[in-house]
């Protein structure tokens, strides 16, 4: 079914036989990458959606992946418990780690991209872009379940049963740790570094506001289901989650969203699976289990009706560098290239 | 309601049993035999699973509580990881199986697929299958809670390794185990050499399926095992008994004057009182009659024959202590063995004081909804620590449709199910399974739910 606008803001779609585990967009946003669970990156042209390349980089699944727009590096990891740092205008391999019988679960390159960290059971890895392994980290003494960089590029957040080391990158040396009698399964760092934000196992979102005083700790609860995904709004101002079949939107301007009512951002009937946040501006993306692509002005009173159906399950949603397109990934290999439909800077839809 | 022709959920065989009862073997014969399904293993022992094209992933036992504080609420970390991966793929898996270690507690690993939202929507447990080491479990039941506990879960019971074992000692195995879980089905195997009908895709979780309690396991308790109809002449008999496992049986035998089955009721109500009364006591190759109606039968040696003579001719009720099959009895006359006109067997209650235990609960009365809702999350929320697990059909007050619920620890899961069928009889079934129960407690609790 077709909604209204929704022809409009298609701007290409592409089968693959397989299960769409991330997109990224490289090369300023001129190709799209995606990475699968047969263990094949897949690349594309943005404009045409020509075929650039495919490559069978696991055995297995690709469990994690994420990429240096900065440096043109992908890192993958997998079931096959194998992490690898691959160039991807050539395909070469910058470096290659094997553990057998792990995944390598959780990837993330710093937002200034000279940087990637890798975590599977209880250590992390620390690279820089050259392929040199730069820290190891093995004070966690749970299963690492979330890791997430500050914008900084010089902090990062590591979660697990238990709670959240804080750890400065640039002095390699411990900054805090943030105790949680729960398990970490999201994790973010708002922008202005004044929160530590993550989804638990059952069902809450726990706060610490920083610098932690023991019992500052805010708990949300109320989630119909784990929050899985956390996506700040560039100022840091607003941070979305998943909520079931809904957004939730919390303020944290001035003192934070202690006392506040959440902006609760409705139209998906199905699980929210994916939410993201343009990179600097204020449209709200989010796509569902049925396949439901909603876009969100949390900022202004009523919601959107830029509504697009993919008809599959949505597993990931990236926008390009320029917030201009949104990249989508469903279950079953489709990927869909979307136009923005609201240029919210300049109060107008984009036509 | 889920409509289970439309449930796309993968299937979890979750595989429990202590060391060394078989689980790996059990586990290689699943992987191997030609069933075309594609199945990941879960497993966090090492074992020798050494299978092409299968998925084996070692798991680290990651058991969190949740953070209402509540230990019935505890859920396997690890396994919600590795299943989250799991099912984030194309080709999609036809079943899961979960090993657990030797020593582990199966509840955290189901209470996983009660509690998360994903789990939930992607995966459903299909049965808990525990082995038993025939030979070696006794060594660990008493003592081990673990041992219990796995027993109590199970859907389906392997009794594992029976070619090292005596008939005599399986059957009285298997009436504890029956004891402690009424709900399991058990099977007797050699090898773990089972059909794969009985441990894959048997839905023993869906709560669309039907509580198939124990017969035996919901009649009232009493003093004898087993009940039969015989027919004597008044001549003298013999009656011979091997060695059993205790070293007296006693009998009492009832004269009916029909072989009706209200005769031989009525005959059972008399075996109660008479049961209560003192025996006469007999040595081997001894004689007596049936003047007297309770009789306690020493069978220390291998065999034990004594004679005796019916008081009249006709019909007699024969209830003994123990399962007859246990001590080998063997009823004749003029060396000819007399067979009964009518068995029956009932639950025992005198052989064991297991703390682990099954409650079950049988009748045609309507259930006030509103009140059994607040008896049994009463229940759950202040026993749940000690029912491991629960499961019922309910025949509720104005609805044409069953109730059906189950729950492990005090996470609950209860729907409408179909509606009655004309031909069928509306009734309550449940089954509470757990450590120290108090019967009358439970029962006179959801006694009181029901419609006056």
């Amino acid at each position: 079914m077709l909604f209204p606008d929704e022809q409009q803001q298609i701007i290409w779609r592409r089968e693959l036989d397989d299960y769409i585990r991330q997109v990224f967009f490289t090369n300023g946003d001129e190709v799209i990458i995606a990475t699968t669970s047969s263990g094949t990156v897949w690349a594309y042209a943005r404009e045409d959606a020509h075929r650039i390349f495919s490559r069978k980089l696991h055995t297995g699944a690709i469990i994690a992946s994420d990429i240096s727009q900065q440096y043109g590096i992908l890192a993958t990891g997998g079931e096959d418990g194998i992490f690898l740092m691959t160039n991807i205008e050539f395909g070469d391999t910058i470096y290659k780690f094997e553990e057998q019988g792990k995944w390598i679960e959780h990837i993330v390159f710093s937002p200034n991209g000279k940087y990637v960290a890798f975590a599977f059971d209880k250590m992390v890895i620390i690279l820089n872009v050259t392929g040199e392994v730069y820290d190891t980290l093995r004070f966690s003494s749970n299963t690492i379940s979330a890791l997430s960089w500050h914008n900084d590029s010089t902090t990062l957040c590591i979660g697990s049963f238990g709670g959240v080391h804080l750890y400065s990158v640039r002095n390699k040396e411990k900054l805090q740790f943030l105790a949680l009698k729960n398990a970490v399964v999201s994790l973010t760092i708002s922008p202005d570094k004044h929160y530590v934000c993550c989804g638990t196992q059952d069902y809450q979102v726990h706060i610490w506001p920083l610098p932690y005083e023991p019992g500052s700790d805010l708990y949300m609860h109320g989630f119909p289901s784990k929050v899985k995904f956390l996506s700040w709004h560039f100022n840091g101002f607003l941070l979305a989650t998943n909520s079931g079949k809904e957004v939730i939107v919390w303020d944290f301007s001035g003192d934070g969203p202690h006392n506040r009512a959440p902006r609760m951002m409705e139209g998906h009937n199905r699980t929210v699976k994916a939410i993201s946040f343009q990179y600097n501006d204020d449209v709200l993306v989010s796509g569902d289990e049925g396949g439901l692509i909603l876009f969100f002005c949390p900022l202004e009173d009523s919601v959107t009706d830029f509504v697009v159906n993919v008809d599959h399950e949505i597993t990931t949603l990236m926008w390009s560098p320029n917030d201009r397109y949104v990249l989508v990934g469903t279950s079953v290999g489709t990927i869909v290239l979307l136009k923005c439909p609201i240029n919210h800077k300049q109060g107008l839809r984009a036509s | 309601m889920m409509d289970t022709f439309l449930d796309e959920r993968i299937p979890v065989t979750i595989l429990t049993g202590f060391l060394g009862s078989g689980k790996t073997t059990l586990l290689n014969r699943i992987l191997t035999e030609q069933h075309g399904k594609k199945i990941a293993v879960i497993e966090n022992e090492f074992g020798e699973v050494g299978v092409d094209n299968e998925l084996v992933i070692d798991a680290d036992e990651e058991i969190f509580e949740m953070n209402n504080g509540c230990i019935c609420c505890t859920v396997r970390g690890d396994l919600i990881r590795i299943l989250g991966n799991l099912m984030k793929r194309k080709d999609r898996l036809d079943m899961i199986m979960i090993e657990t270690t030797g020593l582990a507690d199966p509840g955290p690993v189901a209470q996983t697929f009660f509690v998360d939202d994903e789990m939930q929507s992607k995966y459903k447990i299909d049965a808990i299958i525990t082995l038993v080491d025939a030979k070696h479990v006794l060594q660990h039941i008493d003592d081990s809670d673990e041992c219990k506990r796995q027993i109590a879960f199970a859907d389906v019971i392997v009794l594992n390794k029976i070619d090292l074992v005596p008939t005599l000692t399986l059957n009285n195995l298997e009436k504890r185990l029956r004891s402690m879980n009424s709900l399991a089905s058990i099977h007797r195997v050699k090898d773990a050499n089972l059909d794969l009908k009985y441990v894959l895709d048997i839905n023993a979780f869906d709560l669309d399926k039907k509580v198939e309690l124990n017969p035996v396991f919901l009649q009232e308790e009493l003093p004898f095992e087993y009940g039969g109809i015989y027919s004597f002449t008044k001549e003298q008999h013999t009656i011979t008994f091997g060695s059993g496992p205790d070293p007296s049986i006693t009998i009492a035998f009832i004269k009916l004057p029909s072989s009706s089955y209200e005769s031989f009721e009525a005959a059972k109500k008399r075996a109660i009182l008479v049961f209560s009364d003192y025996a006469q006591v007999h040595e081997p190759m001894t004689f007596f009659t049936t003047h007297k109606e309770l009789h306690q039968f020493n069978v220390e040696k291998s065999i034990n024959q004594f004679t005796f003579q019916p008081h009249d001719e006709g019909y007699y009720a024969v209830f003994t202590q123990h399962g007859p099959e246990e001590f080998d009895m063997c009823i004749q006359y003029n060396g000819m063995n007399i067979s009964s006109i009518e068995n029956y067997t009932y639950a025992h209650s005198h052989s064991h004081d297991d703390e682990v235990s099954s409650v079950g609960i049988e009748n045609e009365k309507e259930v006030d909804l509103k009140k059994f809702k607040v008896w049994i999350n009463f229940m759950l929320q202040t026993k749940g620590m000690d029912i491991f697990r629960s499961k019922g059909i309910l025949n509720i007050n104005g609805s044409d449709t069953r109730l059906v619920f189950q729950a492990v620890h005090m996470l609950l899961d209860a729907s409408e199910d179909r509606h009655w069928r004309s031909s069928e009889k509306r009734r309550n079934q449940l089954v509470f399974i757990g450590r120290n129960l108090n019967r009358l407690e439970i029962t006179e609790g959801f006694e009181a739910c029901l419609v006056n």
